[in-house]
């Protein structure tokens, strides 16, 4: 109990530091979910250049979970040293400030990569074509959907995604007016996760009540 | 009628037959020619490094020049076989290095290679010449300046894809000024600068120079220093091509292109700059092999260089190329052979470029010659897949990659047994083939009755049952490797068909549905393979029997199991009867 509401503390401030609030205040404010979940949270979300930070915690907390499978590993079947350039090709084309944009020209498409925690294979949109959150969410959730089974009514998803610095950030808490600005500059790799099935978890792994 | 004969003038004969299957044959005729045979036997390929060992291989064949030996399952290049499973090449070295000391070519693949294997090369072969590292880990540029620095006669130093560590480019300059023998050397892996002013001299006292493949560090003004003093050259790889534009960088490098008149090949082409594409036009009608794969120019850039390429045989390319360029490739390269594309961003299921399945059929009318196939993209149809079939009965390796694992015919949504069936049906010299996309048991059941010569395949995400594998064992005549990843496959078909295992050279499957029970089985049964289990989570012989491994290397030999085996790795044998 002590180490977790420790580890959430050095957090929490870290954070508010920047300004920004992390995965573990969204589902503390948002009422179902206690300080126990934040156990195995991993502070470098970003360790895994290409874009796996929550997905780390997932497997931390979700050890023995076979059904969800994280990334898959060497599919597709690409060579160590191609995939390495590849990666590097993609960062640099974010480096030279150009938006990921393909055929339509810089000011009609920006193109972010979305991945969903347990799917191995991430999509594509452009969010040029939506207005709020609610469309995003709603158009992601039908994508996904084919992956994995969704409870679009009771069960809760949260959208984070990556700033230019690299860190995961809650994505409601940018006006959606801002997100281009936000975004523009960096691509985004926007993490959907399945949050039901971390509170469930926690719920298990909850120390018993003093 | 053997004895008649004496035994110089079959070792004469012999010394024509240069094929290792037609030696194997020969050996197999009568002691006398197996005895003659392998005392005049100079090169030897081993496939499999667990298949044999170094003193079975040192006592056989005494007189061996040349060894080629693999070490690590295919599938360790997509990340699948764990770090430190094995390979290491030290024993190999170490054997050879007191039997065979007029050792002239060593070739190894996927193997583990020290600092001290390649100082031990380089101090015990005093006629050592060629050295193929490809694939293979576990040296630093301290061992190849080592090879560098004692290897007087070394013609060949080609370190293909390997993994180097690379502490400083300085290792080139232990080669001694004395040395001009040098025909081939390949350092594109290596990420470190090298001396260039070394490689310079280098290339200027190499007259019998004829491959040169840079890393990407050697930037493309210089590129022309090298091409001039090496116009001989056949096979050239640039090193980064990219700069800003400068007329005098551009003419000094289109007239030193220009003066190589017998290239042949050209590959690197890191960080491509279009603007810089001309400088090689006048080399492109010759050119018969080109890779680009690591260039990300787009399609009007690349239609515009391989239109230029008539006698392309081989062509290396990102899926940039898109539809479109496939177009012009069929329109302009009739006697191409072999085709890689490769996917620019392979971990997004929707597309960033127009190659579809379009491209591909495209190619395979329009290119009578082809044999080769290696095809990412994110669509694919039976219907497309049986005009490939028809258009190209001479296919010999077809490797196909849908990006999303179990697609469908995305005209029909249905599985694409039918296409891939048209393929084995109607290439019947189909050696190698790599499956994708949505399939069931019945595309393994074409495979087994129709790929009579298929010795290489590969599956992933595929199947329904264990009656899929049960086809494959049980057909495919030549089949010699089997690779299979996710699929539902398990005990049944493997021990029902567990004798077809000794006939093949290895058979890999991991995440797939088979018991440790049904491996101990395998191992217990069939002495001559070894069994093995990957398991990183411990022990298999902690859990209930009717565990699933996680996965399983299966191979034949005659060197009995490993001793080698790190602590996830578990072999099978006779005796897990007993524990």
């Amino acid at each position: 109990q002590e180490t977790v509401s420790s580890n959430f503390c050095h957090f929490a401030s870290k954070n508010h530091q920047k300004g920004k609030r992390y995965f573990a205040e969204t589902f503390e404010n948002g009422g179902q979910q206690n300080e126990t979940s934040l156990v195995s949270w991993n502070d470098k979300p970003n360790e895994e250049d290409d874009g796996n930070g929550p997905e780390n915690i997932a497997s931390d907390t979700i050890n023995n979970d076979d059904e969800e499978k994280n990334h898959l590993v060497g599919w597709p079947p690409i060579k160590s040293w191609r995939r390495k350039l590849l990666h590097e090709q993609q960062g640099g084309q974010i480096a030279n400030d150009q938006v990921l944009v393909r055929g339509g020209g810089r000011t009609n498409s920006i193109y972010v990569k979305v991945r969903m925690e347990g799917v191995g294979i991430g999509r594509k949109i452009d969010l040029k074509l939506y207005h709020s959150y609610q469309t995003l969410t709603d158009t992601l959730i039908s994508m996904f959907a084919k992956y994995q089974k969704i409870d679009k009514d009771g069960a809760s998803y949260t959208i984070l995604y990556q700033d230019r610095e690299g860190d995961w950030l809650l994505a409601r808490d940018v006006p959606w007016q801002y997100v281009f600005s936000n975004f523009y500059i960096h691509s985004c790799l926007i993490s959907m996760f399945w949050s039901i099935k971390r509170l469930t978890l926690f719920r298990k792994q909850r120390p018993p009540a003093i | 009628m053997a004895k008649s004969f004496p035994e110089e003038v079959l070792e004469h004969v012999f010394s024509f037959i240069t094929s290792d299957s037609d030696r194997n044959a020969v050996s197999l005729v009568c002691k006398s020619w197996y005895e003659i045979e392998r005392w005049c036997r100079k090169r030897v390929f081993v496939g499999n490094c667990y298949a044999v060992s170094p003193r079975i291989l040192t006592r056989r064949f005494p007189e061996v020049r040349s060894v080629e030996i693999k070490g690590k399952p295919h599938f360790a290049d997509f990340n699948l076989v764990p770090e430190g499973w094995g390979g290491c090449v030290y024993p190999w070295i170490s054997a050879m290095a007191g039997a065979y000391p007029w050792l002239e070519e060593i070739r190894l693949k996927r193997m583990v290679v020290s600092d001290e294997a390649l100082e031990l090369i380089s101090t015990s072969f005093c006629n050592f010449k060629v050295l193929v590292l490809s694939s293979c880990e576990g040296f630093s540029t301290d061992g190849l300046a080592s090879i560098a620095a004692n290897c007087r006669k070394l013609r060949e130093l080609d370190l293909r894809e390997s993994e180097v560590d690379d502490l400083s480019g300085h290792w080139l300059s232990h080669f001694p000024d004395t040395w001009t023998s040098l025909v081939s050397l390949n350092i594109a892996c290596l990420g470190s600068e090298v001396s260039f002013s070394a490689l310079e001299r280098l290339v200027a006292r190499s007259p019998n120079l004829r491959t040169l493949r840079l890393n990407r560090a050697v930037s493309l003004e210089k590129l022309h220093n090298l091409l001039c003093r090496a116009p001989q050259l056949v096979e050239f790889g640039t090193g980064a091509y990219s700069s800003e534009l400068r007329p005098d960088v551009f003419s000094n490098l289109a007239g030193a292109f220009s003066g190589c008149k017998q290239l042949k090949g050209l590959s690197g082409f890191w960080d491509l700059v279009p603007a810089y594409l001309p400088a090689i036009y006048l080399t492109c009608s010759g050119l018969t092999s080109l890779n680009l794969s690591y260039a990300t120019i787009q399609s009007p850039d690349l239609v515009k260089l391989v239109s230029q390429c008539r006698n392309l045989q081989r062509l290396w390319v990102l899926d940039y190329i898109e539809d479109i360029g496939l177009d012009a490739l069929a329109a302009s390269c009739k006697d191409l052979q072999e085709l890689r594309v490769f996917p620019s961003d392979p971990y997004v299921v929707d597309p960033n470029v127009s190659l579809t399945e379009r491209g591909l059929v495209a190619v395979s009318e329009g290119c009578p010659k082809l044999q080769s196939v290696l095809y990412f993209c994110r669509q694919m149809s039976n219907a497309a897949l049986v005009a490939i079939a028809r258009n190209r009965p001479n296919l010999v390796c077809f490797r196909l990659c849908i990006i999303e694992p179990r697609a469908p015919d995305y005209l029909t949504l249905e599985p694409l047994d039918a296409g891939f069936g048209a393929i084995v049906e109607h290439c019947k010299e189909l050696r190698r083939l790599s499956l994708s996309g949505l399939l069931t048991d019945r595309v393994f059941e074409y495979i087994g009755t129709r790929g009579r010569k298929l010795e290489m395949l590969s599956i992933a995400f595929a199947g329904d049952s264990d009656l899929g594998l049960h086809h494959v064992l049980s057909g495919c005549e030549s089949l010699r490797k089997l690779e299979i990843r996710d699929c539902p496959f398990g005990d049944k078909a493997l021990l029902a068909n567990a004798a077809k295992l000794e006939t093949m050279r290895s058979l890999w499957m991991s995440s797939c549905s088979v018991s440790f029970g049904a491996c101990k089985l395998l191992g217990q049964k069939l002495p001559r393979l070894n069994v093995e289990v990957i398991d990183e989570r411990g022990s298999p012989y902690s859990r209930p029997e009717s565990c699933l491994v996680e996965k399983l290397y299966i191979y034949r030999t005659v060197a009995g199991p490993r001793i080698d085996m790190p602590p996830f790795v578990w072999t099978i044998d006779e005796d897990a009867a007993l524990r």
